[in-house]
């Protein structure tokens, strides 16, 4: 639920109102004054009562108000219940207005988790209150992200399947065979690669471990069903053995090197490829690099996109498939 | 409703009864309907990949017990006579058709869109489910 900052004035009002114990079990009538002295405005009190209602309701708040018949007033049946009970000092709440900065610009939260999003919008509401004057729609970071992107509805269930190791059913449209299946498959982790999103899980129709990516994916179920654990030897080659998501099949990791030409080099110097890489500089500026992965398409796509300006050395087969193309 | 039963699932992936039908992939066999998931792939043979509509009369039939259930909605298919247009002979469209909930009992199954109908018609016959096959959804 999106808070307005003068529907948060207001319940900060009332907060406070119910968290007085010298004058306990305030009324509406008390709350709309105690808004004129606070907030120069004075709600009418179906605001009030709505806001009340709002604050009870709301995901972010959950208020426990309750309204006592015998006394005619309100109170938080949880005694210790408060909007602002989260106690910050000046450094947290500075760190959590650089943090809110990089993931509103990252998308507001929205492009990932809808429960994320509203512990975030729980934090903004906090935040607009304390930094009237922050800028929040100034983008200062960019990413790649397209608002769109095909995938990204079945992000949260893929997610607690891989958490709960639930397997799941779903239907796999392939792009490249352009053929439907539908699958049983037992989720280990959700990757994200060049902007793309993939689920890597061991595939009862493969009898293997398969990457699927999130935008070929149709209606996923959670199945009662035992979870097969896959050999962690196979799962590192999978997901931290490799620059990508594709491994070559029957390639297994192994060194690979490749000389880079001087209008290059820097960049792989200024960000590795992966964290197996090391560099040996020629005195000319041009570099031969060393990964130790799992050969994927990723990885010959990306070879390639730098045509005579990157060369493969080692291994044999790979630096042959680079240049017969 | 039909009570005391489980959500289940049945991983299908067949061919109906001519080279144009979508693939069945799925059926959902759950206490408050029946759901069948369809991929369908538009082919060479019609210009931008031509259309496709379900008719709203097509039913799902218990081949032993001759019970029928008709089509009570669909999702990512026109009920006809609406169509959908591809736009290319490489476009691919997964839909779902729903229908009453039978009972979970072993079974051959078929699915119709028209009695007799020709090799365009999303016809599929004795699709057998056995209930231990099916998976039950969380």
């Amino acid at each position: 639920m999106d808070v307005s900052k003068s529907a948060y004035s207001r319940y900060r009002v009332i907060d406070k109102m119910l968290k007085n114990t010298f004058r306990p079990y305030p009324t509406l009538l008390d709350i709309q004054e105690a808004c004129e002295r606070s907030l120069d405005k004075t709600p009418s009190l179906d605001t009030l009562e709505k806001d009340i209602r709002n604050m009870k309701q709301s995901e972010v708040f959950e208020a426990p108000i309750v309204y006592c018949r015998k006394n005619l007033g309100y109170y938080y049946s949880n005694p210790n219940y408060s909007i602002n009970s989260i106690p910050l000092t000046d450094n947290d709440i500075s760190s959590i207005k650089e943090a809110l900065d990089l993931v509103k610009n990252l998308g507001g939260g929205n492009r990932i988790n809808e429960r994320f999003s509203d512990a975030i919008q729980k934090i903004l509401a906090t935040y607009k209150e304390e930094f009237p004057d922050s800028d929040t729609k100034r983008k200062i970071i960019q990413t790649d992200y397209v608002e769109g992107a095909k995938g990204y509805e079945n992000f949260n269930i893929l997610f607690n399947a891989c958490k709960n190791q639930n397997p799941i059913s779903f239907v796999h449209y392939s792009y490249t065979k352009r053929e439907f299946k539908s699958v049983i498959v037992h989720p280990i982790r959700l990757k994200e690669f060049e902007n793309r999103w993939y689920l890597i899980g061991y595939s009862e129709h493969h009898h293997s471990i398969r990457t699927f990516g999130l935008d070929r994916m149709y209606e996923v179920v959670r199945l009662r069903k035992k979870y097969i654990e896959s050999d962690s030897d196979e799962i590192e080659r999978y997901c931290t053995a490799i620059y990508g998501v594709y491994p070559i099949e029957n390639q297994a990791q192994q060194i690979i090197t490749f000389l880079t030409s001087i209008s290059i080099t820097n960049y792989f110097e200024a960000y590795p490829i992966h964290p197996s890489q090391t560099a040996e500089k020629n005195e000319s500026g041009s570099c031969y690099f060393t990964i130790n992965v799992v050969p994927s398409m990723e990885l010959v796509r990306m070879f390639r996109s730098y045509g005579s300006n990157l060369k493969v050395v080692y291994p044999l087969w790979l630096k042959e498939q680079i240049k017969s193309l | 409703m039909i009570k005391n039963s489980k959500k289940l699932v049945f991983h299908l992936n067949v061919f109906g009864h001519g080279d144009s039908n979508p693939v069945l992939l799925r059926i959902h066999l759950f206490p408050e309907f029946t759901k069948i998931d369809f991929g369908y792939i538009t082919t060479n043979m019609y210009i931008n990949g031509g259309w496709i509509k379900i008719a709203a009369d097509t039913f799902i039939e218990n081949v032993a017990t001759k019970e029928r259930y008709t089509l009570i909605k669909a999702e990512g298919i026109t009920i006809a006579p609406a169509k959908h247009n591809f736009k290319s002979k490489k476009d691919w469209q997964y839909f779902s058709l729903y229908f009453p909930p039978v009972k979970q009992k072993d079974m051959t199954l078929n699915i119709i869109e028209k009695v007799k109908g020709n090799k365009h018609d999303f016809n599929y016959y004795n699709i057998e489910l056995k209930i231990t096959d099916g998976i039950e959804v969380i």
